[in-house]
């Protein structure tokens, strides 16, 4: 009997002599709790490396306190389970701090993009949108306009990285719009030298008749009135719809380019926008290159070089609506009307600035 | 006698320690509960009701630590643990249905919105025959045609998105060319007006 119970107590001894291993319980509960922190901080998204590390380690400790747990509880140790606990809790906090960081600065990065890409999209409007427009490009514009709308509902909501996607794709449109129509613009603009030398020799003849002059800046969407070679006068005009580029044929919406004059007053009354001076357009430039598109087969056969381009009042609409006349506001008409003799020289042109003056002066 | 009896009572001492040692963790309502938190992701918890789902993960990992935690010792008793389980499986199902009302929510929201939107496009598009004809408005009426058009394109991207449940950049799309369209029915509206106003 005493041997069986020495036999007893010398079992229990032994068991007690391996200092029974207890496993790391705080060590995994900081894991798990610092593992949940960072899911709340969404880690996941903004430090996805760390917080897989995290999650991986604590899964290891979990593992490794399973895998012991099988083992006669004298043989335990749980040394490499508070070893990965403690590992997930060091890349936790990582990538805690590494979200909150990377969010703030998306979403400083966003803000700006944000208000950048509104004012691509003024600057745009600013400087095209007063450029006939086909209907791809007023669809794109549209579209632009509906992905930054968006792009700031997602921010508004947190949801950065569909914030980034809807601006992104946004900016792409506004800078594609961009290259098409400064392209379009410096086509247009390689027209700049003749354009200058009519402006000048008008300049010159009103000079050097002491008498009036127009020159109709199409661009710049201006009726410039000068007397004795100086500028007296500036008035807002509207155009055809399709007012880059020379007149090509009746029906075109284009208001031409080149030197006319007034070869014709209508009355208030004689016509139905208010007042009229009728130009000679077509001239014999226009007629000499009339002929050779219609020859080239750039325009059709049956095509008319078309006529009554005049400056004429019932303008002030904001936006160009003419089949290819220069319209004035009625009072603005009045004084011009009042103001200029029959065979007064109009003059018109794409633009009396260069493209580079016109550039600088829409980034100041 | 006496050693008899010692004897009985050592050998039933240690045949306890040996059954207690063998208590088994609740496996059924361990199953019960993994199965409820995968059908709460599934549902799009993770999506739709975010936070409740992390919370819901937190649960179930603190309730493996327990059985764990039980599995350590020499004397194991789960009944705590087979409690906190049932309770993860019940939060499961909260969170399920937290996420698929949410889901019904966004989806509601996104058929009403598409169904206004459509109802605007049609006003505004018979609203555009009704604008200002003549040279003077053709080329406005042309802008606001193209503008329709991108609309309409937005609004039928959004039904796709609809349909294979990407909801969220659903719903924002749809907000979106509301918002424009509104824009576009008030802008005609005030064209037509003043058209009218001046034939008087």
């Amino acid at each position: 009997m005493d041997r069986f119970f020495w036999l007893v107590f010398e079992f229990f001894c032994l068991v007690d002599s391996k200092n029974l291993a207890t496993p790391p319980r705080g060590s995994i509960a900081g894991a798990r709790q610092h593992l949940s922190e960072a899911a709340k901080n969404l880690a996941p998204k903004y430090a996805p490396y760390l917080y897989a590390q995290a999650q991986n380690k604590y899964d290891s400790a979990m593992w490794h306190w399973n895998t012991e747990n099988k083992k006669l509880f004298f043989n335990r140790d749980y040394a490499i389970v508070e070893t990965y606990a403690v590992l997930s809790i060091k890349f936790a906090k990582e990538a805690i701090a590494k979200a909150n960081k990377n969010k703030l600065s998306t979403k400083q990065q966003l803000e700006i993009s944000i208000e950048d890409l509104k004012l691509q999209i003024d600057r745009f409007g600013k400087q095209y949108g007063h450029f006939p427009f086909d209907a791809e490009s007023t669809r794109a514009l549209t579209h632009c306009k509906l992905l930054l709308n968006e792009g700031i509902s997602a921010y508004e909501k947190n949801n950065l990285h569909l914030a980034i996607e809807k601006t992104g794709a946004s900016l792409g449109i506004i800078n594609d719009l961009n290259i098409r129509y400064k392209t379009k613009l410096t086509e247009y603009f390689n027209g700049y030298l003749d354009w200058k030398n009519n402006v000048d020799g008008t300049i010159a003849l009103s000079k050097r008749q002491q008498g009036h002059a127009v020159i109709v800046d199409k661009y710049a969407r201006e009726c410039l009135l000068f007397k004795n070679g100086a500028l007296i006068k500036k008035f807002n005009i509207e155009l055809g719809q399709n007012w880059i580029g020379d007149k090509n044929y009746q029906g075109d919406k284009s208001t031409p380019e080149g030197q006319y004059k007034v070869v014709s007053k209508k009355q208030h009354g004689q016509t139905k926008y208010h007042k009229a001076l009728l130009l000679d357009y077509p001239n014999l430039e226009d007629k000499i290159r009339f002929d050779l598109n219609k020859k080239n087969g750039a325009i059709h056969a049956k095509a008319k070089i078309g006529g009554l381009i005049e400056i004429h009042g019932h303008g002030g609409k904001g936006h160009h609506w003419t089949e290819g006349c220069v319209a004035l506001t009625n009072q603005d008409m009045d004084y011009l009307f009042a103001t200029l003799p029959l065979g007064t020289k109009v003059t018109i042109v794409g633009s009396v600035k260069p493209l580079f003056q016109i550039i600088n002066e829409a980034n100041e | 006698m006496k050693k008899a009896v010692l004897k009985s009572f050592v050998a039933i001492a240690i045949s306890g320690l040996l059954l207690a040692g063998c208590a088994k963790a609740p496996q059924a309502e361990i199953d019960a509960a993994n199965a409820a938190v995968e059908e709460a992701g599934a549902a799009g918890a993770d999506l739709y009701v975010y936070d409740s789902y992390v919370a819901l993960k937190d649960s179930l990992s603190a309730a493996m630590e327990k059985i764990e935690a039980q599995k350590s010792k020499l004397f194991k008793n789960y009944s705590g643990v087979a409690e906190h389980l049932t309770g993860v499986t019940q939060f499961a199902q909260e969170v399920k249905l937290k996420a698929e009302t949410r889901k019904e929510e966004i989806k509601a929201e996104i058929q009403v919105g598409l169904t206004e939107v459509k109802a605007l496009q049609e006003t505004n598009n018979k609203l555009v025959t009704e604008a200002p004809k003549g040279k003077e408005g053709a080329a406005a009426i042309e802008a606001i045609k193209g503008e329709l058009a991108a609309i309409d394109s937005s609004v039928a991207q959004a039904a796709v998105m609809f349909e294979s449940s990407e909801l969220v950049p659903a719903l924002d799309k749809v907000k979106a060319a509301k918002e424009k369209s509104t824009a576009i029915n008030a802008e005609l509206n005030d064209v037509i007006a003043k058209t009218k106003g001046k034939k008087k």
